[in-house]
């Protein structure tokens, strides 16, 4: 039996076709019917306005989509020495924006994403203090991010050789706050980090409702995991049969489909999972280990990664803003140079995995401009005998509702599939 | 009283006024005065099926992203159909966002097939008329969380909302975005940042800040309650214009050495006339960093 749907809420639409046999699903194809074309966009303009118009990729990973693109044009000035250096205080401030993005990525996937489709697939009423919860934490952390980004938002506070901000003191002192407050929120409602990190309050209770609708003695995951870039809370790599291997960035390809228009991302041959469960196996964070073992990369593993990371990046960011001298340099760019060419590729880990960026540059202007989003690798359709990542993770589900919790443990992103 | 039931509708867009307006300090409370018919984050009795397939009762219609005449359909209908088609019944309809406005960013990849709702750019489309009287364009790249909480309280309230000329609240839209902006000292002494992060300097002269020139009341109001791109040294890109986004965003644009754009309604000669006078002086505290820390 064939049935035709529309995911809704993914930052997005996507249309889906499910095949189903015997009450299960045997197989599921979404698809893109249209691009928004931010590359065509891009192209013929000059290389700076990318840190303008590529946030508008996303509005809800903005900040990843302008740090990828700043990185590309880093990269193609280091590579024809066009002299930069980043000061740490630069470093320090892109990577506490950096962190504070992820933890409202996360913060709203789990209560307005994940928990409300857990409730559906237990048939419980939906409570409507979810949505109160997400909006006091995106509205701390965001506005915690925007002490230095000017607005979140489709912020372009980064310049290449560092950030466009000069905060002093003053404004550190207000961001800290925010961070504490955000951090007692996630105490009081997800973990219990007195001791040992454990999941409490609405972590719990979406663990136990999983239980609950026998979600966790199967498995809805892949063997197969990648992380593109080196960052400040994670390490890349490639990780395969409990191993970790260093990446190669000229293994990634991209192709084209004839049904969709998003494109598929294939790591060598392989379709791999990205995101915050990869992100933890590539670190081998004790506690991710456990749980994907215990799980076996069953769903909860995915939801606790991401939850949990959003809880280790509030550490971090605190540290970042800890680590600021304001008495650096906030940016340092040497040339003068009229007009520059160069090729550039930037890699960053947003929310939902690998993001990457390419551009050729000719006399200041750009002449090709490459994107590959997170959803794309997790979102390859691949063949019958190789199926994709997502795709994979659905056969055998016993409903649509179920189907969906396990597309959504993705966070599919829509707007970013189609830029 | 029933409450208003308000239909949160989005076409060719990238999310981004869906989540500024998440980060409203009271987004719960402000949504709990309406009756939400559909919302693309929040869970609502409505699916997008039924939006698209029924006939639904609907008194403020909310439009986010940019507009297809022909080519953006779903469940087999035009998106653009539909925003037509509510926006008949609704009371108001608030176009969020510059894309929903004028066309935004999104227009740029198909120039002649892609526009706001009722505005291409700063020109009227032919079925303007038809919705004017019940339009609120709220444009931004995107829209303030305020601007939007604003419109959805005076409705609330019954009040009526005074509109521009491109049916912008004049309440926010009267300022320009240079209003309240840390630098203007050195707007008025007509000094140029020497370098990006620093807190000194204006960006109007070289660094293509267009706040002098953009209705916005974005450094009065502050984004995300505390800041605003000119107060973390990033030009203001005009993103409330209809002419957003403009090309080489960090650049002044000049004619003779003089900027080609004049801050509203100043003659060039007022303009040249004051700079003239205000570069013959030379400041000293200008000339200084706003603070040294001694090392």
């Amino acid at each position: 039996m064939i049935k035709k749907d529309i995911i809704e809420k993914i930052e997005g639409e996507a249309d889906v076709v499910f095949t189903q046999k015997n009450g299960l699903i045997k197989d599921v194809n979404l698809t893109f019917p249209y691009m928004r074309g931010v590359e065509s966009i891009l192209e013929g303009r000059d290389y700076r306005d990318a840190l303008v118009i590529a946030p508008r990729v996303c509005g809800i990973c903005s900040h990843s989509h302008l740090i990828a693109a700043v990185h590309t044009i880093e990269d193609g000035m280091r590579r024809e020495k066009i002299k930069f250096t980043l000061s740490d205080k630069a470093r320090h401030i892109r990577d506490f924006a950096i962190a504070c993005e992820l933890i409202q990525n996360h913060i709203k996937w789990f209560y307005l994403t994940i928990l409300p489709q857990i409730y559906k697939v237990n048939h419980l009423e939906v409570p409507n203090d979810l949505i109160k919860k997400a909006s006091k934490a995106t509205y701390a952390i965001t506005k915690a991010m925007a002490i230095f980004t000017g607005q979140w938002p489709h912020a372009s506070y980064v310049v290449p050789g560092g950030v466009s901000c000069d905060p002093s003191y003053v404004e550190i002192m207000q961001a800290k706050a925010l961070v504490d407050e955000v951090l007692e929120l996630v105490r009081a409602s997800l973990f219990d980090d007195t001791k040992e990190i454990r999941a409490i309050g609405d972590l719990h209770r979406a663990l136990e409702m999983l239980q609950r609708a026998d979600l966790l003695s199967t498995s809805h995951g892949s063997e197969h995991f990648l992380a593109l870039a080196d960052t400040f809370f994670s390490k890349s790599g490639e990780y395969k049969g409990a191993t970790r291997f260093d990446v190669d960035i000229k293994k990634v390809k991209e192709s084209q489909r004839e049904d969709s228009k998003a494109k598929e991302a294939l790591y060598g041959n392989d379709f791999v999972e990205v995101g915050p469960l990869a992100r933890a196996l590539i670190n081998q964070d004790a506690i991710i280990m456990r749980l994907q073992k215990e799980h076996s990369g069953n769903i909860w593993s995915r939801i606790f990664a991401r939850v949990y990371e959003g809880y280790v990046l509030l550490l971090k960011a605190k540290e970042a803003l800890e680590s600021i001298d304001v008495s650096e340099p906030s940016c340092v760019l040497e040339h003068n140079k009229k007009d520059i060419s160069f090729a550039g590729i930037g890699i960053v880990e947003a929310a939902r995995g690998s993001l990457i960026h390419e551009v050729v540059v000719k006399d200041n202007h750009i002449h090709t401009y490459n994107i590959i989003t997170p959803s794309q690798w997790n979102l390859s359709r691949g063949s019958a005998d190789k199926k994709g990542v997502a795709r994979a993770s659905v056969v055998g589900a016993r409903s649509k509702e179920e189907a969906y919790l396990i597309l959504r443990s993705f966070d599919l992103c829509s707007v970013c599939t189609t830029q | 009283m029933s409450k208003p039931k308000l239909l949160w509708l989005q076409s060719i867009t990238c999310n981004g006024n869906t989540h500024s307006f998440f980060n409203l300090q009271n987004f719960d409370a402000l949504m709990r005065a309406f009756d939400v018919l559909y919302h693309p984050l929040l869970e609502t009795p409505y699916c997008l099926e039924d939006i698209y397939t029924k006939e639904l009762a609907c008194d403020v219609l909310i439009l986010e992203g940019a507009f297809k005449s022909r080519g953006y359909k779903k469940f087999g209908k035009e998106t653009y159909a539909l925003a037509k088609k509510y926006s008949k019944r609704a009371k108001y309809t608030i176009t969020m966002g510059s894309c929903a406005t004028f066309g935004g960013v999104f227009k740029e990849a198909q120039e002649h097939t892609i526009a706001g709702f009722c505005f291409n750019k700063e020109q009227k489309r032919p079925t303007y008329k038809h919705y004017i009287n019940t339009l609120i364009s709220l444009p931004g790249c995107p829209a303030h969380p305020k601007w939007l909480a604003y419109v959805l309280e005076m409705i609330l309230q019954k009040r009526k909302i005074e509109v521009d000329e491109f049916y912008r609240p004049i309440e926010i839209f009267a300022y320009t975005a240079h209003a309240g902006c840390v630098r203007n000292e050195y707007f008025e002494w007509k000094i140029d940042v020497k370098n990006y992060g620093e807190k000194e300097g204006c960006l109007f002269y070289e660094n293509g800040c267009r706040a002098p020139f953009t209705n916005a009341n974005c450094n009065k109001m502050l984004w995300n309650d505390i800041s605003s791109k000119t107060r973390v040294g990033t030009p203001c890109f005009g993103c409330t214009e209809p002419s957003f986004p403009q090309r080489n965003l960090f650049s002044t644009k000049t004619n003779m050495g003089i900027p080609a754009n004049m801050p509203f309604g100043i003659p060039a000669r007022a303009y040249l006339s004051v700079t003239g006078v205000a570069k013959s002086f030379r400041i000293k505290r200008f000339t200084q960093p706003l603070m040294e820390y001694k090392k």
